[in-house]
């Protein structure tokens, strides 16, 4: 089958009755969760996956992945207007948008993040149908020592980049890596961390988990933290004009192409995610802005750049999970769970077992953003009433919905209590400045890490063959240098600093 | 708050994650090698023992160089944490003969806690439980139990 008969099979699975309507209520819901602070891609995507059982595995992911580009984007729109993102990779969009938003142009911060995400989330589909067959046929070559070093690499880059604590980061990843050997051990049977409960013998299912960590946790700091103090955020309800003449959009316009490159890329990194693509690009835009004072106080390019490149970063994500079976960030991290409750492992024999499956994740992604793009112009006006919904109300109904899908996972109220638990972990862990996408992604990588080094150390005791192999090898390196090279920079720099009052003038 | 009573909080946290860490890998002492014990990494207890090796040393990196962390966590918050997680498990508890009557009870105290008065928390709660059950049970066909509905309406 040519690439052309892919691409149409890809087409003609997504174009019909079921998928087309889960993907335009997955980009509403999506949008609804990106933009109440609080929930998120993460969580929205963890309380609709239990749902997705019965569905086929196309309707499920148009469902999912909906929910995901309408969530990176929703996060703009309290950005905009109340001053808080939406989603994490939000936080720079407010710098900018909340004060242009004050000034009266609200709906133009609107009209523009929509856009700038379409044309970010349009390029980083593009790129995923381009790129990731080429990584797939290229992870054929992999053995169980490459997969392993990939794992290893995508744990060490979210514990590296996850918060400012690595001490931090680092033991939430192990945290997730002693989670995932719960349960009975793969070569023998050997039940571990059971403590004689049956139901901890088949594991931690990593949806009650996920649920608990961020659905649940929200919900915890709600009822503690801030119900009783009744406060609700400011909203800004009048939007102003929309328009802007066309030289002006012109110039926004040459922002999207590199901000929508550093997205794609920053999301193909195992371990990355939407808020590093944003931050980044914010980075990048200001350095290189004629006007960098002006940024903080209402900067149109600036929002161009980090929405665009926080939507490009969700088909660079995509394009790890389904070459490698890598997740790209936490997020993804649950869709390759969805993928695994469909019976599917991603991993370069997706592509020779399913071919036209990443065709029909492009058409996917190209959807969800032009139904994305037609919800945030036209439903505009209709964003102030969204974040007017009391959040007592949209709590209750958080849990309830946690609640039923961690019970859907094995109709087992014992996942219940499991979220429950999780959803104390969490809250805990967010007052102790413990990260928790770390946890998530080991929980759902530690199988794949033992595994391979237990098949590793069957074909080769000596474990000779990650130095000899030249990708591990590189792998090891590049790990290898991510935590050893910045504590040497830093250390430089703190060397050669002048005191201060001094320049370099003055002390030759 | 102070810088001392910050550097505290890491100091408490790092102890705590090296207890866990030593419990976690003490746990462990007496778990079966295995049928192929010629390699230590094929052993049950390898990934778990240096799971637990890293966690002590994590714990001990946060207590040895506190980070000056403010932990927002008053002691009044831990009773409310432990209160409502023994209230949920409780509803949970529930949930495993009426998932209806679980939601109900769960949406009336929460509501109730964030200050709505307590006629519209149960009605609210009814309204809400009632559509999740609903959808789930009937739209996405889940087998949520509702035993004591049943009873109570003789189905």
């Amino acid at each position: 089958m040519n690439s052309l008969d892919l691409y149409m099979l890809g087409w003609s699975n997504i174009f019909s009755f079921w998928p087309l309507l889960l993907l335009f209520v997955g980009v509403i819901v999506g949008v609804i969760f990106g933009a109440l602070p609080g929930l998120g891609a993460t969580a929205g995507v963890a309380i609709v996956v239990p749902l997705t059982y019965g569905m086929d595995l196309n309707a499920s992911l148009s469902l999912l992945l909906g929910i995901f580009c309408g969530a990176i984007f929703g996060g703009s729109i309290s950005a905009t207007l109340i001053n808080i993102p939406g989603v994490p990779a939000a936080m720079m969009t407010v710098l900018e948008a909340y004060p242009l938003a004050r000034a009266g142009k609200a709906g133009l911060v609107l009209a523009v993040s929509t856009i700038s995400s379409f044309l970010g989330g349009i390029f980083s589909a593009i790129m995923l149908a381009f790129f990731a067959p080429l990584l797939a046929s290229w992870a054929l070559r992999f053995g169980p020592q490459e997969y392993f070093m990939v794992a290893l690499l995508g744990i060490s880059v979210i514990v590296l980049i996850s918060g400012d604590s690595m001490p931090r980061a680092l033991f939430a990843g192990f945290l997730g890596l002693l989670l995932a050997t719960v349960g009975e051990e793969a070569l023998r049977g050997f039940p571990r961390y059971a403590f004689g409960v049956t139901d901890l013998r088949v594991g931690l299912h990593f949806i009650p988990v996920s649920l608990g960590l961020y659905g649940m946790a929200q919900v915890f700091n709600y009822l503690i933290d801030e119900a009783r103090s009744g406060q609700e955020p400011e909203i800004i309800r009048s939007l102003g004009k929309i328009t802007l003449p066309f030289r002006r959009v012109l110039s926004l316009l040459w922002v999207v192409p590199r901000n929508a490159v550093i997205g794609t890329i920053v999301g193909a990194l195992p371990g990355t995610g939407a808020t590093i693509g944003a931050i980044l690009s914010y980075g990048v835009e200001k350095r290189i802005s004629r006007t960098p004072e002006a940024f903080g106080k209402g900067h149109l390019e600036a929002i161009v750049a980090t929405e665009t490149s926080n939507n490009a970063t969700i088909g660079g994500a995509m394009i790890p999970l389904l070459a490698l079976g890598i997740p790209g960030d936490a997020t993804t991290a649950i869709i390759l769970g969805a993928f695994i409750l469909h019976g599917v492992a991603p991993g370069p024999t997706l592509f020779l077992q399913q071919p036209d499956l990443v065709s029909s994740i492009f058409v996917i992604i190209l959807l969800a953003n032009v139904i994305f793009l037609i919800v945030g112009l036209a439903g505009a006006r209709i964003f102030p009433k969204l974040l007017s919904i009391p959040k007592n109300i949209l709590m209750t109904i958080v849990a309830l919905l946690c609640m039923v899908g961690a019970f859907s996972v094995h109709n087992n109220a014992f996942d219940i209590g499991t979220m429950v638990v999780f959803g104390v972990v969490g809250y805990l862990m967010r007052k102790a400045h413990i990260p928790i996408a770390p946890l998530l992604l080991t929980l759902i990588l530690g199988p794949l890490l033992e595994s391979n080094i237990q098949r590793a150390a069957i074909i080769d005791p000596t474990f000779i063959g990650f130095l000899t192999s030249p990708i591990s090898l590189s792998i090891l390196i590049a790990i290898i240098a991510m935590f050893a090279v910045p504590p040497i920079i830093q250390r430089y720099k703190s060397a050669n600093a002048l005191p201060v009052g001094e320049d370099k003038e003055t002390t030759s | 708050m102070t810088h001392d009573s910050k550097m505290t909080h890491d100091r408490v946290i790092g102890g705590l994650i090296v207890i866990f860490g030593l419990a976690t890998g003490l746990m462990t002492i007496g778990w079966p090698a295995g049928y192929n014990s010629d390699s230590v990494i094929l052993t049950t207890y390898f990934f778990p023992r240096m799971i637990a090796i890293g966690m002590v040393l994590c714990g001990a990196w946060i207590a040895l160089r506190p980070e000056k962390r403010a932990m927002d966590l008053p002691f009044s918050s831990i009773l409310k944490l432990a209160a409502l997680a023994v209230f949920l498990l409780a509803v949970v508890h529930i949930a495993r003969r009426d998932f209806f009557i679980a939601g109900l009870v769960f949406g009336t105290v929460s509501l109730w806690i964030s200050r709505v008065g307590a006629i519209r928390s149960i009605l609210y709660a009814f309204l809400i439980s009632a559509v999740v059950f609903c959808v789930f049970r009937y739209a996405f066909s889940l087998q949520i139990p509702n035993e004591f509905v049943r009873l109570a309406l003789n189905i």
